[in-house]
């Protein structure tokens, strides 16, 4: 150690040691990408005016149809006009799209479309003029089943195929003839296709209304469906309420369904606990419940199961379908949704519910306010929003201390739409370019 | 009695020019013959030394010729000076002509023996004795002589073969001699006697093949014996004669010896003699090159442009030979040698030089000293080493008391062992498969565009070529190279560390301990079961570069040629490592910077230019040296080191793929850069031992600045050659470990005395105790490598990545692609494979994707890629290839997001096709019509019926062209960012990848190579520097 090389030998060594020992080291660790898919609006149904509010003016959007060219271009507005079904771009706002006339009015999310999805709705009878719009936005030819489920027994599968860069249209009464209490389940084979239920009806010449009927993409033993319009309104004496349900299992299920409304929550009679066989759809009529407008109900069941409430009126009709628990949703409401006025319900199977609303109006007005309540909350907003954001405040650890809501729109008809995200954010391993793959290791 | 030699009055003929240091000898041979000569004559062509005078004072009448008088014309002078004797004086005597040169001494009794020998045969035209050295009198030189079909003399001798009376029966010959040939007058003038146009130099040949043509014989008289210096031949006098065009014998000879194929063979036979003149010609043109000889180069070349310049000469010759023959020109066929015997001869001679240099390079003691040799005990002293003795057999108990082959016999069975699972095509770890041939290799690096991912420009690595080069050894067996360095790599790694360890004087038992520890190290059974290609050649040419490291000695003192070469080894070493490459380079450009600031005051004082031109400067030449080995490497390795500087990370990158394989900086600072930590090396140990040493501190200072660069670099994580992963230190590590092991060894074997004699204390025990773990090492590797060891990254494999379906799609006119996806652990992979696996080299030129098309995959994977199929379908690619093991929501993302449809579902994985895909050329005409043009791997060449758009996909790149009616379309890109021309008129069109940048800049490498190896390889002599002693 006499020597100055001697220690700058060893120092070196050391230095080299420490600085290799502490410098964190390049491990091989998975990297997610996250991002929202695009998602489609069906198109527009005959003799309305269907217009999509898009999250902004500057997303990317193609038309869908087979001779129409498959690259994107900016929308340019934010109320688009549908005639086809539309692509648009990933966005992490909802999308939905309005239909209306000038007796009822319809609104749906614009979706990326599950693989497996369930319709509680619609009817094959006499007056249905119902279909599924099959909407496939790839390059590539879909094949979607469709099994139908009626009041007597499963239906044989139907299945379609759909172009690429196409829709399809199949009638409901074709699938499940004259059959009124229906209810599906479509499974995507292939393909990037996004499935639509239409319900219309028609008497004759005159409409009895249309509505989108919201999918849901599995059964639960928990399913909450808020804001239905009950015919304590004014409005809509004569509306009346059925609620529908179908356990898609093996099982028989055992149900108790609870209203919940401003003026308190009870358990009807006769739901209170009552049986339902597996594998039919079954209608119950809920006229004779008396609660405040717009009510939710809470369906606990021993087995999975599937619910929506149809209402209708002597002009139109709504689908109020099961609702997911909200976290965070934003979604512009510039669309022209006819003469409607929406009014937003929420409610918590726990009792306690508890959701801030940001708000951007017409004008550049604004807002934040807190909404709580007991059994439900309700907001009717003043103002001619643009943009609206609800965030939930409650617990989510469980399905029952989750906030539900819907948005419920009065005026030239009505219309239900649960506040589910339109694209859920999907997360997905980064694939990162790697030589070694074609090579064996 | 009357003796045959009665009959014959001899008129000896002495022609001399310059000849008066061989003179003397030359007459007092004359003078003591037995068979007394009747007449002399001496024509001397201007001699400028005293030769007229040795001549004339023998009593010999001499004519005084013009100096550039040729042989031919010589002897026709001294024959008019000599008519021949009257019939009256004749007495029936023949008169007979003794042609002798001044430089040739013939034995005492060699005239009486020739003229017997004449006498014999009637029909003989000439006879001659045979031809010895001068200096070493058994060196056999001649003994008749022909001329091969290349021009060649062929006397059908070994090289130095010695006169043991093997050749001493008198045969029938083209030709003999002109030296001391003994000729019937009469015979010689009807054949006109040596054609003058031969005025030295194959004329005796070219009068063997006249005598034959015209029905006579020639022989061979080998009890006569003359002694010849081959005074001209060997260069040791001017050549003056008027056809000795620049005075060059070289140029001489081969100029006649084309003359005298030319002029007597027949007509039908003159082009594939043509043919292999001038292919012999450019043959030894390269071969002086490489010697260093560029004027005998000049000579050859030059020799076969005279004839050119001058057919006049041919044509009036071959007329001339017409009249005098009798016979066909073939009769002379049996003399010639052929092919056969010349290619023999020339291997011969080709591995006599070779076996030469080789042995001036082995160590005394393995150079061979007989010619049958075998391993036998010589002593205490020898022990350890072969000693090459002739023995009858080799027994096993003589192969247990050899350690080298002992440990050579160890390492090949350890390796056999060891490698069972790399018998085969091999590939894994950082090695990818080896194309099929050496062609395709050497292809890949001559290419300016390569097949790879979605194409590439890059400058190959030198490497590539190397192997390439290599592989044609094998008869362009690619796989078989790879295999067999994967196999032979313990066994040359080594000898290479038993030559490097001798070097420093260290006896063969020592050597063979360090050749073990170096090739049973962690890091060689690393490199090997890791695939690291390029470590593996750097642990083979570490040890001889360091042993002959110019740090090592005096540098001003090294030969330029010894520069050469080891800057040559340098940039073999920096081929197959760039982070080598890049240290060396530091250290040279440090040591230059050093010395620039040292010297900076003589600079300053006789300034730059002076200093530069000074002669005899010690700094200066220093500094050159320092230079030539900075230098050489980068222009060796150039167009590739370029490329390097262009994009430094490369530095970091070993040939092949990079693994993701951590290892912890302990591990390195234990030079275990990837075997079980248990499998310790005792060089971090030897590494300190040397450092606390006083005489061998240097290198273990050195060593351990390497190692903290290992150590440091050990934990970079570094992306490039299509992956990402850890920098591999394997190549620092060689070099660090081949800087201790010799000094660690001295140090063991000086210290060794020392402990004998003292008594035990703590020296005992740290020898034990590094004795002990280094024996340890060497017995766990020895014990790993073929039982765990053995289950390594690479192995031989028949089964290929991508299904045989794609492969051969790859082959149709469309060469579609497909982009492969493939899940290790939690990472998902991805890579765009032309229908084949990843070949050698292919890593080392890929480039990154097109951002387009790495979002496409990324959007496909999220699930979210609406266009991804269009995206990747524009870039050719046809196929998705999901490979097994996936999680089994992937191929349901694929499924539902569109333009993909899936064609089979196998264990092996999913294959989807690209809906819309687009061919890899492709045409859209004034409809939006697809069209597909048939496409070879790189160009296309088509008729377009109409003008539309042709895309190209490949990644774009300026060097793309095409041709419609064979004028060049502007090059445009895509929004895609693909290659696409807009052909405005129907026609034929052609489609390539400019090359000429490429091929430019290989050429210039290849200069650089050949110049530099050229300097580095052994010069040859011209002839007139070859002392005589080995010449004769």
């Amino acid at each position: 150690m006499r020597d100055r090389r001697t220690w700058i030998a060893f120092l070196s060594l050391i230095a080299a040691l420490v600085v290799a020992l502490t410098v964190p080291h390049k491990e091989a660790k998975m990297t997610l990408s996250q991002s929202f898919p695009a998602t489609t609006c069906p198109s527009d149904p005959s003799q309305a005016t269907t217009t999509a509010t898009l999250p902004s003016s500057k997303i990317a959007v193609r038309e869908i149809a087979p001779k129409k060219s498959i690259n994107l271009r900016t929308a340019s507005v934010y109320n688009y006009q549908i005639g086809a079904p539309l692509l648009i771009d990933s966005s992490p706002l909802t999308t939905f799209s309005s239909s209306h006339t000038g007796s009822w009015n319809a609104q749906v999310l614009c979706a990326v479309g599950m693989p497996d999805e369930w319709f509680i709705g619609g009817s094959g009878s006499l007056t249905s003029q119902g279909y599924f719009d099959i909407v496939n936005s790839g390059l590539s030819d879909s094949m979607v089943d469709i099994y139908p489920y009626t009041s007597k027994a499963a239906l044989p599968v139907t299945s379609v195929v759909i172009k690429a860069n196409s829709e399809k249209e199949v009638g409901l009464d074709a699938l499940a003839p004259g059959e009124d209490s229906v209810a599906f389940h479509v499974v995507t084979r292939s393909g990037r296709s996004t499935t639509f239920l239409f319900d219309q009806r028609k008497k004759g010449l005159s409409s009895l209304g249309g509505e989108f009927v919201e999918p849901t993409s599995s059964p639960s033993s928990l399913v909450v469906l808020p804001g239905i319009v009950n015919s304590t309104s004014r409005t809509f004496s004569s509306l009346t309420n059925t609620l529908r349900l179908l356990v898609p299992g093996n099982v028989d299920a055992n149900l108790h369904v609870v209203i919940h409304a401003s003026d308190g929550s009870f358990a009807p009679s006769g739901l209170d606990q009552f049986h339902v066989a597996h594998g039919f759809a079954k209608d119950i009529s809920l006229s004779n419940i008396i609660a405040a407008s717009p009510y939710s109900v809470v369906i606990q069941s021993d087995q999975p199961v599937l619910a929506s409430i149809n209402s209708h009126t002597s002009s139109d009709l709504a689908w109020s379908t099961s609702a997911l628990p909200i976290s965070q949703l934003t979604m512009n409401l510039g669309a022209n949704l006819g003469n409607a006025q929406p009014t937003f319900a929420f409610i918590s199977p726990s009792g306690s519910v508890s959701v801030v609303i940001q708000w951007k109006g017409i004008g550049g007005k604004s807002g934040t306010l807190r909404l709580a309540g007991s059994d439900v909350a309700l907001w009717r907003p003043t103002t001619s929003l643009t943009r609206v954001t609800f965030t939930s405040a409650g617990r989510l650890s469980t399905p029952t201390n989750a906030t539900y809501g819907a948005m419920i729109s009065i005026g030239g008809g009505i219309s239900y739409l649960p506040l589910n995200q339109g694209a859920a954010l999907e997360s997905a391993r980064t694939p990162v370019v790697d030589a070694r793959v074609i090579t064996h290791q | 009695m009357a003796t045959p030699t009665d009959f014959y009055f001899v008129t000896a003929i002495i022609i001399s020019h310059d000849g008066a240091t061989w003179l003397p000898e030359v007459i007092a041979s004359l003078s003591s013959q037995t068979r007394k000569v009747d007449r002399f004559i001496a024509i001397d062509t201007g001699s400028l030394d005293s030769s007229p005078k040795l001549l004339q004072g023998a009593g010999i009448p001499v004519v005084i010729a013009d100096r550039e008088m040729g042989f031919g014309d010589s002897v026709a002078l001294a024959l008019e000076q000599t008519p021949a004797i009257a019939i009256s004086d004749s007495h029936d005597r023949e008169e007979l002509l003794w042609i002798l040169h001044d430089d040739v001494a013939p034995a005492k009794d060699a005239l009486a023996v020739l003229i017997e020998g004449i006498a014999q045969y009637p029909l003989a035209a000439f006879v001659g004795p045979k031809l010895l050295g001068w200096q070493d009198r058994e060196h056999l030189l001649e003994v008749g002589v022909s001329i091969a079909r290349n021009g060649s003399r062929w006397t059908g001798l070994e090289r130095g073969e010695q006169d043991q009376g093997q050749h001493d029966q008198i045969k029938e010959v083209l030709s003999v001699s002109s030296a001391a040939m003994l000729a019937r007058r009469t015979v010689f003038e009807e054949l006109d006697g040596f054609d003058v146009n031969l005025a030295l130099f194959r004329d005796d040949v070219d009068l063997g093949w006249r005598a034959r043509s015209a029905g006579l014989s020639v022989y061979v008289i080998p009890m006569a014996q003359a002694f010849h210096a081959q005074a001209s031949a060997s260069e040791r006098r001017v050549i003056d004669v008027s056809e000795g065009f620049l005075h060059r014998p070289l140029l001489l000879d081969r100029r006649n010896a084309a003359y005298v194929l030319l002029a007597n063979s027949s007509w039908w036979s003159i082009p594939w003699l043509v043919i292999q003149l001038i292919g012999t010609a450019l043959i030894r043109v390269v071969i002086d090159i490489i010697a260093k000889l560029p004027g005998y180069a000049l000579d050859e070349v030059g020799a076969i442009g005279l004839l050119i310049v001058k057919p006049g000469d041919l044509l009036r010759a071959r007329a001339t030979r017409r009249k005098t023959r009798l016979l066909t020109p073939n009769v002379v066929r049996r003399f010639i040698p052929p092919l056969g015997a010349q290619l023999r001869n020339a291997f011969d001679r080709i591995g006599g030089s070779i076996s030469k240099i080789w042995n001036k390079t082995l160590p005394y003691e393995m150079q061979p000293e007989s010619n049958i040799f075998a391993l036998q005990s010589n002593s205490e002293e020898d022990d350890g080493d072969l000693v090459m003795a002739p023995v009858r057999r080799l027994r096993f108990k003589t192969l247990a008391n050899r350690p080298l082959l002992f440990a050579l016999a160890f390492l090949i069975l350890l390796t056999t062992f060891a490698s069972r699972t790399r018998y085969g095509s091999l590939s894994g770890g950082g090695l990818p498969q080896s194309p099929l041939g050496a062609s395709d290799l050497l292809g890949r690096y001559a290419d300016s565009w390569h097949l790879v991912g979605l194409g590439s420009a890059a400058s190959p690595p030198t490497w590539l070529g190397i192997i390439g080069v290599l592989s044609t050894l094998l008869l362009g067996k690619a796989a078989l190279l790879v295999t067999l360095l994967f196999w032979l790599a313990p066994i040359l790694i080594f000898l290479s560390a038993y030559r490097g360890v001798k070097r420093y004087g260290l006896s063969p038992t020592t050597s063979i301990v360090g050749g073990l520890v170096y090739a049973l190290s962690p890091v060689t059974w690393a490199a090997i079961n890791q695939g690291r290609l390029g470590t593996i050649v750097m642990l083979i040419v570490a040890p001889t570069f360091i042993s002959l490291a110019p740090i090592t000695a005096a540098l001003e003192t090294r030969s330029w040629r010894r520069i050469y070469g080891l800057a040559i080894l340098a940039a073999v070493a920096g081929a197959f490592s760039p982070a080598f490459l890049a240290l060396w380079s530091l250290l040279l450009i440090a040591l230059l910077v050093i010395m620039i600031v040292q010297q900076w005051s003589s600079i300053s004082a006789k300034g730059v230019m002076a200093f530069l031109t000074a002669e005899g400067d010690q700094p200066l030449e220093v500094m050159k040296r320092y230079a030539a080995f900075l230098i050489i490497p980068w222009l060796m390795n150039f167009p590739w080191s370029l490329s390097l500087l262009a994009h430094p990370t490369q530095f970091l990158q070993d040939p092949g793929l990079p693994l993701s394989l951590h290892t912890s900086a302990w591990s390195i600072l234990l030079f275990n850069p990837g075997l079980p930590i248990w499998i310790l090396s005792p060089l971090l140990f030897a590494a300190i031992a040397i450092t606390i040493n006083v005489p061998t501190r240097r290198w273990g200072v050195y060593a351990s600045l390497l190692l903290a660069i290992a150590i440091l670099l050990s934990q970079l994580g570094i992306s490039g050659h299509g992956s990402e992963g850890i920098f591999w230190t394997g190549s620092i590590l060689a070099c660090a470990e081949f800087l201790i092991l010799p000094h660690a060894l001295t140090l063991f074997v000086s210290v060794l005395p020392n402990l004998r004699q003292s008594r035990f204390g703590l020296g005992h025990v740290v020898t034990a105790l590094m004795s002990a773990l280094t024996c340890y090492c060497v017995v766990t590797t020895a014990l790993w490598a073929p039982t765990l060891g053995a289950d390594s990254m690479v192995s031989s494999s028949s089964s290929h990545v991508i299904p045989a379906f794609v492969n051969s799609l790859n082959q149709t006119p469309s060469r579609p692609k497909t982009l492969v996806l493939s899940q290790h652990g939690q990472n998902l992979g991805y890579f765009i494979s032309r229908g084949n696996d990843l070949q050698l080299g292919d890593p080392d030129i890929v480039v990154p994707l097109p951002p387009e098309v790495e979002k496409a995959v990324r959007d496909l994977i999220a699930g979210t890629g609406v266009t991804s199929s269009k995206v990747i379908g524009d870039y050719g690619v046809a196929y998705l290839y999901l490979t097994a093991p996936f999680d089994e929501s992937l191929p349901r993302t694929i499924d539902g997001i569109g333009g993909f449809t899936r064609s089979s579902a196998t264990s092996s994985g999913v294959i989807w096709k690209v809906v819309g895909a687009h061919p890899r050329v492709s045409y859209v005409d004034s409809s939006n019509k697809v069209h597909m043009i048939p496409s070879g791997d790189v160009g296309a060449i088509d008729n377009l019926p109409q003008p539309g758009v042709i895309t190209v996909a490949e990644k774009f790149d300026s060097g793309w062209r095409l041709l419609s009616n064979g004028r060049p379309v502007a090059l445009t890109q895509s929004a895609n960012g693909l290659p696409q021309f807009r052909v405005t008129e129907p026609g034929p069109i052609s489609l390539s990848h400019n090359a000429t940048k490429r091929r430019g800049l290989l050429s210039l490498q290849l200069i650089f190579i050949l110049t530099i190896v050229v300097l580095a390889l052994p010069a040859g002599r011209r002839r007139r520097e070859v002392p005589l002693e080995e010449l004769l």
